[in-house]
């Protein structure tokens, strides 16, 4: 299985065989591009190009390529003759060629006298390739390579020389100095990052102790805030307490209401869904309720028309504050059992009685389609009222773009006045003071996972039958 | 007893840091949560050329880690390591030679296929069972490749998130699609899968990368689609809260933290069926959909989930629960086992 593997090289002899290619190239970047790797002849300070420059090549063609001389030098043997053919004639070298220099290279030859000689050739003449200072050294290169002549010169050249050599180290001198000087000024900048540091310390104590402060102000608050709350919740027991004296007293005629709310709530079990599937769809909106920061004593929640209680549920189990208001008491008897804290009563009675700015999120599932239009508008007023500054509001709806809820489904219940397009909700929602109104589609038919290669006819239509029969518009109180 | 531990990792040049550099740390601050004693050992890796790729071979050949009781590699080519106890947690090789060579070089010279030939052997003989103990992969793509190109085997062991704290929040009216901008991320697959979108869905793009002025020409000013350059650390969490579904399209990943950071926001993810290890996570209609690179097809799953919040909370939720047990406590324990046997 492993075989192919195993056969192939064995990892020290693959390394040993980089290790001699990273030497070379390391070898010859050293000298850069000096020929002194081949030829014996002592180093010319001066007449060799500063390495590691760029060299534009003026007539390099359309790909305006650089190549630096140190490059062109690091290259060895017939790669080397190949490129400076490639740079100097734009084009590869004939065989003849080819064999004639790479055989100087390996009789000692430098390198610069053969890019001399090919840059200077009559048609190296013609491309002229401008490379700054190969000039100057091939005609050296070529004045020393004279027999005889040579050897004069090279004796007569030395103070000369000499004297580029002190110059190359005067050179590398001030280059030293200025190195020095930049650590110098690294070691001041991190003396200067400590103190800094030091300071944002400082900074943090402060902050944590303000931080500190803040937070014991907040749970004072919030113990009043709690307070407040428990009194409002014994005035809705004292109004519900009231209610049932009046019907007692005969002063309220029972037996319709009853009715009316015992037939509402079996209509409820039949048509809206099981408990546990309200649950399930309801939660989708604890998220909004985390992130509006809503739920705290001070910030309490509250879910109008909260029918059988899921969602106050919910709100419980997750430790929230809420609580609901319900006029059907068939269904709120159902709430009471599960101890969750909801009120009897019309919801704008007590709406009227809640101070303003009190509340962290209004949520209000499936009420708006029973209410006269004026009352639609009042609910969006007291809801604004009684929010805090960016406080959450949540009003969830059939949605008559399903054609089927719009033109069926919706009339099931005979207490639904009429429709609600989503587009005519956020409008209310936006012109009664919402802001950062989103609608939310829910609960389609269609199971969103079998559409694999449907058509846009299909898609379209399907959308219109099965697609969201409820919506919800999530919107805020603007921030003061 | 495992002694101290080396971790070798790659440190590019330029610094660049990303997945696999949060996959180091977390590892190292794992190991130290763990009670051993651990360390990240830097190896100067530079990609720019064949030349400076042979001589990051070769540092790494030479790393001296004597000083350590067991080391642990990671990328290429830190597995290059010498140590007589010695495990590598494959991130990966270097793609360019292996999967993508076709891709990158469609031409390629002779000289560029004896380079691939070298990178192979060099992989090879670095993993050969006699050199290193046992070798772990981040994920079946990248133990499939191993096992393909070299024949050497590996055991997949799931990496933790490098990066904590995403938390879940509501479902927004937007895609979140953050990472690198490069083509195997196939940005561009999603942009084009906007223009079949229906629904008033956006899309926004997090990160940077080569192929940015690409994209940003193909989005064709689509006031929908919104570039947000690189993004902190803070606000990459709250774009991964807030929106509705992450889309994560690339071509053979060979892990993807934005699939454990979008399930860790309980989003669901969107991938397709050549994404690589994200199809190992995202199981179709039930974490999020798996679906053909089609941009249509996407727009159709894009619109589903932005109709259907509660759909997309349900398979968020799923897929939140299917990462959960991606934990760094059992990764520490398998290297643990593994390097003490």
């Amino acid at each position: 299985m492993k075989l192919d593997a195993d056969l192939g090289p064995d990892l020290d002899e693959l390394m040993q065989r980089i290790r001699a290619d990273v030497n070379r190239r390391q070898r010859d970047a050293d000298v850069k591009g000096s020929d002194s790797a081949q030829s014996d002849r002592p180093v010319v300070n001066g007449l060799t190009p500063s390495s590691g420059a760029s060299i534009p090549l003026d007539n390099a063609g359309p790909s305006n390529a650089t190549v630096s001389y140190a490059e062109l030098c690091a290259l060895q043997d017939v790669e080397f003759v190949r490129t400076a053919y490639r740079v100097l004639l734009h084009r590869e070298p004939e065989p003849s060629g080819l064999d004639l220099y790479v055989g100087m290279l390996r009789d000692g030859a430098a390198k610069a006298g053969i890019l001399g000689a090919i840059r200077y050739s009559p048609e190296g003449r013609r491309v002229a390739v401008r490379i700054p200072g190969l000039g100057r050294s091939y005609a050296t290169q070529r004045v020393f390579d004279t027999p005889f002549v040579g050897r004069v010169l090279e004796t007569l050249a030395t103070p000369w020389i000499a004297r580029q050599a002190l110059r190359e180290q005067r050179r590398i001198a001030a280059r030293l100095a200025d190195v020095s000087s930049r650590l110098q000024a690294e070691a001041q900048a991190r003396s200067q990052d400590r103190a800094e540091l030091e300071r944002a310390q400082e900074a943090m104590r402060r902050e944590l102790k303000h931080e500190f402060e803040r937070a014991q102000e907040a749970m004072r608050r919030e113990l009043k805030h709690e307070f407040e709350s428990r009194l409002l919740t014994m005035s809705g027991i004292v109004h519900a307490q009231a209610d049932k004296i009046a019907i007692l007293r005969g002063e309220r005629s029972p037996g319709t209401q009853r009715d009316m709310d015992e037939f509402h709530a079996a209509f409820e079990d039949r048509f809206r869904g099981s408990r546990d599937e309200i649950r399930d769809r309801v939660a989708i909106y604890l998220p909004y309720v985390r992130s509006a920061s809503a739920g705290s004593a001070a910030a309490p929640i509250l879910d109008l028309g909260s029918g059988r209680g899921e969602w106050l549920e919910i709100l419980r189990e997750q430790g929230y504050v809420a609580r609901g208001v319900e006029r059907n008491r068939a269904l709120n008897d159902l709430s009471m059992a599960k101890g969750l804290n909801v009120l009897d009563g019309d919801m704008f009675r007590y709406l009227a009685e809640l101070p303003d700015n009190s509340l962290g999120a209004i949520t209000c599932f499936h009420v708006v389609e029973y209410l006269p239009f004026d009352l639609v508008l009042r609910l969006f007023d007291e809801i604004v009222r009684v929010l805090r500054h960016g406080g959450l509001a949540i009003v969830e709806t059939p949605n008559p773009e399903n054609l089927l809820v719009g033109a069926c489904s919706f009339y099931i219940d005979p207490a639904h006045r009429r429709p609600l397009p989503a587009q005519l909700l956020e409008f209310i929602a936006n012109v009664r003071g919402l802001v950062r109104t989103e609608v939310l589609p829910l609960h389609p038919l269609s199971p969103a996972t079998s559409m694999q290669g449907e058509s846009e006819l299909d898609r379209e239509v399907s959308r219109l039958l099965y697609g969201p029969r409820d919506y919800s518009i999530i919107g805020y109180k603007a921030e003061c | 007893m495992l002694g101290r531990i080396g971790v070798v990792a790659p440190q590019s040049p330029t610094r660049e840091t990303g997945g696999a550099e949060r996959f180091f740390h977390g590892l190292v601050d794992a190991l130290r949560r763990e009670g051993h004693s651990a360390e990240l050992v830097p190896v100067l890796v530079d990609e720019s050329t064949f030349e400076t790729i042979e001589e990051s071979y070769l540092r790494a050949y030479d790393l001296d880690v004597a000083r350590f009781d067991t080391v642990i590699s990671t990328k290429a080519p830190t597995y290059a390591v010498q140590h007589p106890r010695h495990v590598c947690y494959l991130v990966h090789t270097m793609r360019v030679f292996y999967d993508m060579f076709e891709d990158a070089f469609p031409l390629a010279t002779h000289e560029q296929r004896r380079q691939r030939r070298m990178v192979l052997d060099l992989d090879s003989a670095c993993l050969d069972p006699a050199r290193v103990r046992k070798t772990f992969a981040i994920g079946h793509e990248v133990r499939e490749r191993l096992q393909r190109f070299n024949a050497r085997e590996a055991e997949v062991l799931h990496p933790a998130l490098g990066l904590d704290s995403f938390s879940p929040g509501p479902y927004g009216d937007y895609l979140f699609l953050p990472g690198r901008l490069h083509r195997w991320k196939r940005v561009d697959l999603v942009i084009e899968a906007f223009r079949h979108v229906r629904t008033s869905l956006r899309l926004l793009v997090a990160g940077t990368g080569e192929d940015e002025a690409h994209l940003r020409k193909s989005a064709n000013g689509d006031p929908r689609i919104v570039f947000l350059g690189r993004v902190e650390d803070e606000e990459l969490r709250s774009h991964y809260m807030n929106c509705l579904a992450v889309p994560f399209v690339p071509l053979r990943e060979d892990y993807g933290y934005v699939t454990l950071e979008a399930f860790a926001s309980a989003k669901p993810v969107i991938t397709c069926v050549d994404s690589g290890e994200p199809t190992h996570f995202v199981r179709d209609g039930e974490t999020g959909f798996v679906c053909p690179a089609d941009p249509k097809l996407l727009a159709a799953r894009f619109d589903a989930l932005f109709e259907d919040r509660a759909l997309a909370a349900r398979m968020g939720e799923a897929g939140r629960r299917r990462t959960e047990g991606v934990q760094w406590t059992h990764v520490v324990a398998t290297l643990a086992g593994a390097m003490s046997a």
